[in-house]
């Protein structure tokens, strides 16, 4: 069991292996139930959100990108062949759906101008790390951004995100250590000073 | 600031509370958009006869493209006898580096060719390059990187330094060489040297 993050709340993700009951919910889906694909959403809404929000820093594009993900991962449901988990087929799509997004370069600049207008919406002393850490993550590019959201805000392992990631374990490992250098350079005030950490 | 002091702090930054009712809504918005479309095509269905031909193609394109790999790669019979003298790895690292300065942060050779690792930007500090030689249950590996780089082994991460006197030292967290823990592992260090810096 890997703690998972999302909110200001952490529960624990069970191992990411298909259960009977989730193999259920995917062949009535493939049998056009509706209901049960529901309940799918359901499941994994916050799961998608938390990660599409680490890739975007804007609320409003993750819950778009969430939208996305989940059509995407009903007209491909067929693709699902269950020898992975159903949540690590969800997140190689969800983070195919961010990268794709952030490719566009008008989405990029509006990604900037959102962030902006989103941080006057924040509490300021509440917010101020939560500002900090995600302006700091918005300048990874984004397959490292990919690899940080995965490995530390969702859990995975190496081998988990390079599975979601299309890449391997090496290509992950490297990312995540690039990433990290990049992340100590820009934070390294936050790691001895005022949040005390 | 280390790794686990690093994770620590982006953890603590949290992600904006929503609005309770926006996961009740999305379900029924995807399923709004979803009740529009055809229901996904269950397993083993045919797929549709455009996508059978477009598969086709690209089928047919890579055999076609691989073919004409085997027959005009170059052979490669002297490659074992050549890279058991480094001055041809020396050339070739050091070419590779002209071509990408400041990018470079290994350059690989083993049984599968030659694997070329880049840094994403311009930043990896043009140190003393070291070459080694590295065998395991796999085989054996050819590596040039620079000191002060970190290189896997056999899964492990390993940081390559050389000291004042030109001695190169690997360590990992499994592995430390020269040294008693290097033996412990399934692979061996054959040949650790820093290359000259004139080529």
């Amino acid at each position: 069991m890997v703690p998972k993050e999302f909110g200001s709340r952490v529960v624990l993700r069970d191992k990411r292996t298909v259960t009977d009951d989730e193999a259920g919910l995917v062949e009535r889906s493939l049998g056009g139930d509706l209901d049960a694909f529901e309940t799918l959403i359901r499941r994994y809404q916050r799961m998608v959100y938390s990660l599409a929000y680490r890739m975007t820093g804007s609320a409003a594009d993750a819950e778009d990108l969430t939208q996305e993900t989940f059509i995407r991962a009903h007209t491909q449901l067929a693709a699902f062949r269950g020898n992975a988990g159903f949540s690590s087929w969800l997140y190689r799509i969800a983070v195919n759906q961010c990268l794709d997004w952030l490719k566009r370069a008008e989405r990029r600049q509006r990604l900037d101008e959102r962030w902006k207008l989103q941080r006057r919406d924040m509490q300021p002393a509440e917010d101020a790390l939560a500002e900090r850490i995600q302006e700091a993550l918005l300048q990874l590019s984004p397959k490292q951004r990919a690899a940080i959201a995965l490995t530390v805000y969702q859990g995975l392992s190496h081998a988990e995100a390079a599975q979601a990631l299309g890449c391997s374990e090496t290509t992950i490992s490297w990312r995540l250590f690039t990433a990290r250098s990049k992340l100590k350079r820009l934070l390294q005030d936050l790691g001895r000073g005022r949040f005390g950490v | 600031m280390n790794d686990w002091e690093l994770n620590e702090l982006l953890t603590r930054a949290r992600i904006p509370e929503r609005e309770a009712g926006l996961w009740e809504a999305l379900p029924k918005r995807v399923l709004a958009r979803v009740r529009g479309q055809p229901a996904p095509r269950a397993f083993g269905e045919a797929a549709s006869p455009r996508f059978a031909r477009l598969a086709w193609a690209w089928g047919a394109a890579i055999v076609a493209l691989l073919a004409v790999l085997i027959v005009f790669y170059p052979r490669e019979t002297g490659r074992r006898e050549r890279l058991s003298d480094a001055r041809p790895v020396e050339r070739c690292f050091f070419e590779v580096e002209s071509l990408f300065p400041n990018r470079v942060r290994a350059l690989v050779f083993d049984d599968g060719g030659a694997r070329l690792i880049l840094a994403e930007e311009a930043d990896v500090p043009s140190l003393q390059p070291v070459y080694l030689r590295v065998c395991g249950p796999n085989g054996c590996q050819e590596i040039v990187t620079f000191s002060g780089q970190q290189i896997r082994l056999n899964g492990d991460w390993c940081e390559v330094l050389l000291t004042a006197s030109g001695q190169v030292v690997l360590m990992g967290e499994h592995l430390v060489w020269p040294g008693a823990s290097s033996a412990a592992g399934t692979y061996r260090v054959v040949e650790a040297r820093a290359l000259r810096v004139s080529s």
